[in-house]
């Protein structure tokens, strides 16, 4: 007559979220980025966002199908089946969670319009391959990899990288974009000292990476991921306030150095990464105020005109760091209430 | 394919409120059970002394056992009048078999001889509530500066301490002046959610009544392990004769407060309690009135469960509970509600593998959620990595075993589980807080 029931530790309520809905709302957050990178860059910017995502996608899964289930068992790749119903019966084959995608998206959003259609495939390689599945895949690497595939292109490829030119014109003049070369705004004020209008900056009429030049779409996207919870707000709100502030204490304009360049898309998109960001609030708070500082540092006093991509990849390699520091400690065996703290004072 | 398309409206960061209809309906009161079963242990090493014998008749209120050593015991009593079938081992909602008390009901005409507070010989207060059989923190009662009294509903649908302020205001009010005067804390507070106006009335009348009683009024809800914790906080620091007096807590709930009346007032001892019963199992969430020692089997029958359908039953709530593989377990002491679910709503052997544990993604929401202001991601690696002494050093004894980080971690990492274990490593089983208040001794907490 009796049947034991299932035992097992509580909680049994969970909000249904996953990791896979975190990427998913990443892809929703980069549409107005995408559209907007469309519109100002042509079908070209298109191709290179599918070409960035694509090939992300296919080495994450050439990857882990060769070291999770062809690992010695290459006579699996002969007889087939085997290898196909191991590869679909693996649990550690995690490529369907989606998180390349979004790397690959991330890096092709960075990366300028003019470049050679190579590019960003050699980026998302080497952003999957040695920023992500070096240190052991989802959750373990250090460094923001489109960052990583970023630095490496940049590095590699200094001239394809800094190669600008302006908006394509839709509707009214003829003339030839290919031809024309232009400048970033920010290297333009570097090098030749020019300001462009800050509304061409806000809604993105101006030279720059595919994904960073409309401010207005980053902003977009970036409050979507704040509604969904996807990211907080510490980081982004620390980033850009310190910019501000060291852009008031500097001399420069604020808002221009705000809207400018990739702060937006740094701070709301790459700086938040949750993988290799901290996770306590305080930590957040510091690492926003650090990648802030060294943007500035890097705007104002170093070689390149921009240096979002840097500081976040430094403050990266300090993020467990801020962990450590900044995580609560007691002493062997004490016993804290802070739920009850401010009950117990008064 | 649930687990891979994503909602476009924010998830919720904390368990949904499901208990309006039990917040609003009254609380029933069912027939008196044909058998209960009260156990004189929680443990088959504790100490304890029976004072009736086998086949005979008992009165209601009758003392039939002694709980615990002579300087720390609570009384048990019989909840119906009846005969007694049998004195040996029955199964403990805890998990082992222990010594229990059988008492089968029937009208047997016999009276007890309640007698309250001013007829009573002896010395202090909580001896007599001891006598009466209230699990209570003695430990903290005379060292406690403050007394909490905690109204906030952390568990979906568990609504019995508000249904108690909206259905016995007066209890509440006069137990809460003779516990105020009767342990050492000079004023109290007195916990409500600001998301539950008629609660806030409820508690404002009675702040209004009673002197150095202050409402605070919180923004997310209190779990209830909060007073094992609290308890544990107060033997810790009196061990390290520590200054800090003036923060020792004593937290209660209104149940208690309620039950503080009826001993000091009445004379009547503890031996019925409001529980909440919610989940699937049951026919809709609700508050019912229950003797000790009543088997789960009776209260979910009575409640409209189907027993055939049900595939979980646990003691306390759905986040924070004791998990039973039996019904034939009784309703013990400190028990506050009881969560039955059917067995479908929860089959893990058919969720999409989304739905299966990856890596920690380290997104951070487990620290913005965690009231104990932790850090459960690196707590649950140091764990997992076998380091427990470090993890103790980051907090993991704060705590709560709420299950809040397991409710909304993406990654479904068993936190609340990898805790438990790392308690359980570095300081045994009694170091876990939901078995601690599931307990029904509650005397000193001892050194740890």
């Amino acid at each position: 007559m009796e049947k034991p029931y299932i035992v097992s530790s509580p909680p049994y309520m969970r909000n249904g979220e996953t990791a896979h809905c975190l990427m998913f709302d990443v892809y929703i957050a980069c549409l107005p980025i995408a559209l907007a990178s469309v519109y100002f860059f042509g079908l070209r910017a298109f191709l290179i966002m599918f070409l960035g995502a694509l090939t992300a996608k296919m080495t994450e899964a050439a990857i882990q199908i060769f070291f999770k289930v062809g690992r010695g068992s290459f006579r699996d790749l002969l007889t087939m089946r085997p290898f196909f119903y191991n590869t679909i019966s693996n649990e550690e084959i995690t490529v369907v969670d989606g998180s390349a995608v979004v790397t690959g998206l991330l890096l092709a959003l960075t990366l300028p319009p003019t470049v050679p259609l190579w590019m960003p495939v050699v980026g998302s390689f080497v952003a999957i391959a040695f920023g992500k599945h070096v240190f052991g895949g989802l959750g373990h690497n250090i460094f923001n990899p489109a960052l990583v595939g970023r630095a490496f292109l940049l590095a590699a490829w200094p001239g394809a990288m800094t190669t600008w030119r302006p908006p394509v014109t839709w509707f009214g003049s003829a003339e030839t974009v290919d031809a024309v070369s232009t400048a970033t705004p920010l290297a333009a004020l570097k090098m030749q000292g020019q300001t462009t209008p800050l509304l061409d900056v806000l809604i993105g009429n101006c030279g720059g990476c595919v994904g960073e030049t409309s401010a207005i779409a980053v902003l977009l996207g970036a409050a979507y991921l704040l509604y969904k919870g996807t990211i907080s707000w510490h980081i982004p709100v620390s980033y850009l306030g310190t910019v501000c502030v060291l852009a008031l204490v500097l001399g420069g304009d604020p808002l221009f150095h705000l809207f400018a360049g990739g702060l937006m898309l740094g701070a709301f998109f790459m700086a938040t990464d949750v993988v290799t960001s901290p996770v306590t609030c305080l930590g957040r708070i510091l690492f926003g105020c650090g990648a802030g500082i060294l943007t500035m540092i890097i705007r104002q006093f170093g070689g390149y005109p921009e240096g979002v991509c840097y500081a976040i990849l430094i403050m990266n390699s300090l993020s467990p760091l801020l962990d450590r520091v900044t995580a609560k400690h007691v002493k062997q065996n004490e016993i804290q209430v802070p739920l009850l703290k401010r009950v117990g004072k008064s | 394919m649930d687990g891979f398309l994503p909602t476009f409206l924010r998830r919720e960061q904390a368990p949904p409120k499901s208990g309006k209809r039990a917040h609003t309906q009254p609380s029933v009161r069912p027939d008196v059970p044909k058998r209960v079963v009260i156990p004189l242990q929680d443990h088959p090493d504790d100490p304890y002394e029976v004072l009736v014998e086998k086949d005979q008749q008992v009165a209601m209120y009758q003392q039939v056992g002694i709980c615990g050593s002579e300087t720390d015991s609570i009384v048990a009593h019989a909840s119906v009048s009846g005969k007694v079938v049998d004195i040996g081992s029955r199964l403990h909602p805890l998990g082992s078999p222990v010594i229990s008390v059988t008492i089968e009901a029937c009208d047997n005409g016999l009276e007890v001889n309640t007698r309250p507070f001013r007829e009573w010989d002896g010395s202090s207060v909580s001896d007599f509530l001891r006598q009466k059989g209230l699990p209570l923190s003695y430990g903290c009662f005379d060292t406690c500066s403050v007394l909490v009294v905690n109204v906030t509903e952390f568990e979906p649908s568990f609504t019995s301490g508000c249904r108690l302020l909206f259905e016995e205001p007066e209890e509440v009010t006069s137990g809460l002046k003779i516990l105020l005067e009767a342990c050492s804390a000079d004023r109290a507070v007195v916990m409500v959610e600001k998301k539950q106006p008629d609660v806030v009335m409820a508690v404002e009348d009675i702040c209004r009544a009673v002197d150095n009683v202050r409402m605070e009024a919180v923004d997310s809800p209190c779990p209830v392990t909060v007073h094992e914790l609290t308890a544990l906080q107060c033997a810790y620091e009196k061990n390290q004769a520590d200054t800090r007096d003036q923060n020792r807590m004593l937290v209660v709930d209104p149940q208690m407060l309620v039950a503080v009346h009826n001993a000091y007032v009445l004379g009547i001892p503890f031996v019925e309690q409001l529980i909440a019963l919610s989940g699937s199992g049951v026919h809709a969430p609700h508050n019912m009135w229950v003797r000790h020692g009543t088997m789960l089997a009776d209260i979910i029958l009575q409640a409209g469960g189907n027993v055939s359908t049900i595939g979980r039953v646990n003691i306390g709530g759905p986040m924070i509970g004791l998990p039973q593989h039996t019904l034939e377990v009784p309703i013990i002491k400190p028990a506050r509600g009881i969560f039955a679910a059917v067995a479908l709503a929860f089959d893990e052997e058919h969720h999409s593998r989304f739905y299966q544990r990856c890596a920690c993604v380290r997104c951070g929401k487990c620290v913005d959620v965690c009231p104990a202001g932790i850090v459960p991601n690196i707590i649950a690696e140091l764990v997992e990595s076998r380091r427990a002494e470090e993890a103790a050093e980051m907090g993991l004894f704060s705590c709560l075993e709420c299950g809040l980080c397991h409710y909304i971690c993406p990654s479904i990492i068993p936190l609340v589980e990898l805790f438990k274990l790392g308690k359980v490593r570095l300081k045994g089983t009694d170091a876990l807080l939901t078995f601690r208040s599931f307990k029904m001794l509650s005397g000193e907490p001892e050194n740890r």
